[in-house]
């Protein structure tokens, strides 16, 4: 067992601007750190300098404290699944589950317990024999997994391992995953750009974005504080809405505007930000979860009129897109406070299965006690 | 799937390729039936329909051959040579092509573009020089001067080169990680996964090397380490001159050449595929 630590670690290819920017990141000993950010962000880049499959442009990559940036893979001792398993084509799954341990020139007798050890743990027995070639995706998948296990690395490395399955067989394995490494409490690093994957499986989630880490957190605390819109956007299924608003003081009461309405900040939201009257009379951004917004009958205060513009009923759940005369951010950019969608949509998660006209009109209301704030920046607002 | 062509199209090639087909096979059944005719037959009917029948049919032109001159030692000399270029060659320009498609080391795009370059170089342009390399080196008339020279191959590299780079770099990597060396990744992950390049290689080396002529007849001198290609000419100017028996060691000296075409040409075509030279 190990822990990994980054220590301001870049990566720049030559001739292109840097992919990844000084990143600090520890994985402790005996956790599953899920690297989370949306394709193209780095992930797989700085999975791969862990590794030691590429090289580091600055900073110091540390397994138990010792540097390891002059280090081949082959001394790292860390295991690694690979997004399309590379599996040896022209060995059977037995040989593909001994090629790690013999080239730790174990005994023929030690590999063959070995093998046998993981094929059972992860019920591959019948499949000894097989090429990769004549195993289903998820078969493959667990054969990837035990090449990793089969020998007594230090940590895990998984770079998207589930995304060549179907969503089925995705949220399955996914747990077998979680499983697997709670019963053997490996170190896990492990890239996804699947927040539901990022949600689920990690002990604590690191948010990317265009090389730079945004949040180290636990998954409730990712939801629940996001520190900046794009995590606020990113994760949460379907993400964070949010809104560009105008703060103003009314009777002594903070207000915003949208559409038609006035709505106040409740007393728990001036708690939670402290900073809030300083603010009066600037715009700022607010952000609402889906699931926070609830469809009312007719518009009273507190309520959003809006048009329904799709709905996705789910059967439990419905996802609501409506248009409204509001400003909506884009939360994906540097610069939310300045980008406005052109087409202001607001998702709303309803219980149960509901069809819905495109163009009807619908009343939403918002929890105001459950709003987050974030400057034009996109910065969440001092907390407490 | 390419579209179906129409009918007449589809006769018009048939009638082509026909056309093409008869083009190639006519000289090699003359030969074959020219080898079993009596020896004065083999001229007057050569231009005839009559030459393609092999009536009253004889070996007497094959044991000839064995008799007049020492057929199979130059057979011995020929396949020593030939696969030893193409064993040894296998094997050099292999990793040669591995080290230019997957290692980093200075110098290595500059020294591949070299490599590429001589591809377009022939034989004939070097052979002087070459020639003299190997006088000064003393070794005229031996097997080492036919077979060094030619290991090292430019289009075999780029052969295996293309191949190689085309292949899954996880793989590599995976073997990295599980504690292979690089030489361990070449033999146990590469080398198993590259059959149809190891194929395609060595029969075109294996053609290639077969026929050689110019080569053999400058260095070789005696009849002890001659070739084959060298030793049908010798065999053409030994009196008396006899066409059925130059028929027969003709015959004799493709029949390995079309036995290992047809042994790998499965591997063959899709390695040749597969590296992108189609055509
Ligand atoms: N050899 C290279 N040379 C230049 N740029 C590269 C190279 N390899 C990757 N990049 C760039 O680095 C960035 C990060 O790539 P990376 O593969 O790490 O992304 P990722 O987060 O894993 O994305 P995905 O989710 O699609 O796998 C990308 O913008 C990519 O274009
Ligand atoms: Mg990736």
């Amino acid at each position: 067992m190990a822990s990994i630590r980054l220590d301001k670690v870049s990566k720049q290819y030559d001739g292109h601007d840097a992919v990844i920017e000084e990143m600090d990141l520890q994985i402790r000993d005996g956790e599953l750190l899920v690297l989370v950010g949306p394709s193209g962000c780095g992930k797989s880049t700085l999975l791969r300098m862990v590794a030691g499959l590429e090289e580091i442009s600055a900073g110091e990559i540390l397994i138990d404290d010792q540097v390891v940036n002059q280090l081949p893979p082959q001394k790292r001792n860390l295991a690694m699944v690979f997004q399309n398993y590379a599996l040896y084509p022209h060995m059977t799954v037995r040989e593909n589950l001994a090629f790690p341990l013999k080239m730790q020139r174990l005994s023929r007798d030690e590999v063959n317990r070995r093998v046998a050890q993981t094929a059972e743990l992860l019920s591959l027995g019948n499949l000894l024999d097989r090429r990769p070639k004549q195993l289903s995706g998820g078969q493959r998948q667990r054969v990837a997994m035990g090449r990793a296990m089969v020998r007594d690395a230090d940590a895990f490395l998984m770079d998207e391992p589930l995304s060549n399955l179907d969503a089925k067989l995705r949220v399955e394995i996914r747990s077998e995953i979680a499983a697997l490494q709670r019963r053997l409490g490996i170190t896990t690093l492990y890239v996804t750009h699947d927040q539901v994957e990022a949600m689920t499986l990690g002990h604590r989630v690191a948010v990317m974005r265009a090389g730079k880490l945004q949040q180290v957190a636990t998954p409730s605390r990712l939801y629940e504080h996001p520190v900046n819109v794009f995590v606020a956007g990113f994760i949460g299924n379907p993400g964070m809405n949010v809104l560009r608003v105008m703060l103003e003081t009314v009777d002594k009461a903070l207000v915003f505007r949208l559409g038609e309405h006035c709505f106040t900040l409740p007393q728990s939201v001036m708690e939670n930000y402290p900073d809030l009257p300083n603010r009066s009379g600037q715009m700022l951004l607010l952000g609402i979860r889906p699931a926070t917004l609830t469809l009312v009958e007719s518009g009273g205060n507190g309520s959003l009129e809006a048009t329904m513009s799709s709905a996705e009923p789910l059967g439990h759940e419905t996802i609501l897109h409506v248009n409204a005369d509001i400003d909506v951010v884009a939360t994906d950019t540097e610069d939310p406070g300045n980008t406005l969608l052109k087409r202001p949509t607001l998702t709303a998660i309803i219980p149960g299965h509901r069809h819905f006209k495109p163009g009807e009109t619908v009343h939403l209301q918002i929890d105001c006690d459950k709003l987050h704030c974030f400057d034009l920046q996109g910065t969440a607002l001092a907390h407490h | 799937m390419r579209p179906q062509r129409s009918r007449p199209g589809m006769i018009l090639s048939y009638a082509l390729l026909s056309v093409l087909a008869l083009l190639f096979l006519t000289p090699v059944v003359m030969m074959l039936t020219g080898s079993l005719k009596p020896d004065e037959r083999v001229l007057t009917e050569a231009g005839t329909l009559a030459g393609f029948i092999p009536d009253q049919a004889s070996l007497q032109n094959y044991t000839d051959v064995f008799t007049r001159t020492d057929f199979l030692g130059f057979l011995i000399n020929s396949l020593f040579i030939t696969s030893t270029i193409v064993i040894c060659g296998l094997l050099v320009n292999a990793l040669a092509a591995y080290a230019f498609a997957r290692l980093h080391w200075r110098g290595r795009d500059l020294l591949f573009n070299l490599v590429l370059a001589l591809m377009i170089l022939p034989l004939e342009a070097i052979a002087i020089p070459l020639f003299y390399g190997v006088s000064l080196l003393g070794l005229r008339d031996t097997y080492l001067a036919q077979i060094l020279p030619f290991i090292a191959n430019a289009f075999s590299i780029y052969l295996f080169y293309s191949f190689f780079i085309g292949l899954p770099r996880e793989l590599e990597e995976a073997a990295r990680l599980d504690g292979a060396s690089t030489l361990r990744i070449f033999f146990s992950i590469i080398l198993p996964n590259s059959k149809p390049v190891f194929a395609s290689v060595a029969i075109l080396s294996f053609l290639m090397w077969w026929g050689a002529y110019l080569w053999p007849l400058m260095v070789t001198i005696g009849p002890e380490v001659r070739p084959l290609p060298v030793a049908i000419a010798a065999f053409y100017t030994l009196p008396p001159l006899q066409w059925g028996d130059i028929l027969a060691f003709g015959v004799m000296m493709v029949a390995p050449v079309l036995l290992v075409f047809l042994l790998f040409q499965r591997w063959f075509v899709r390695g040749v595929a597969a590296s992108g030279i189609k055509g």
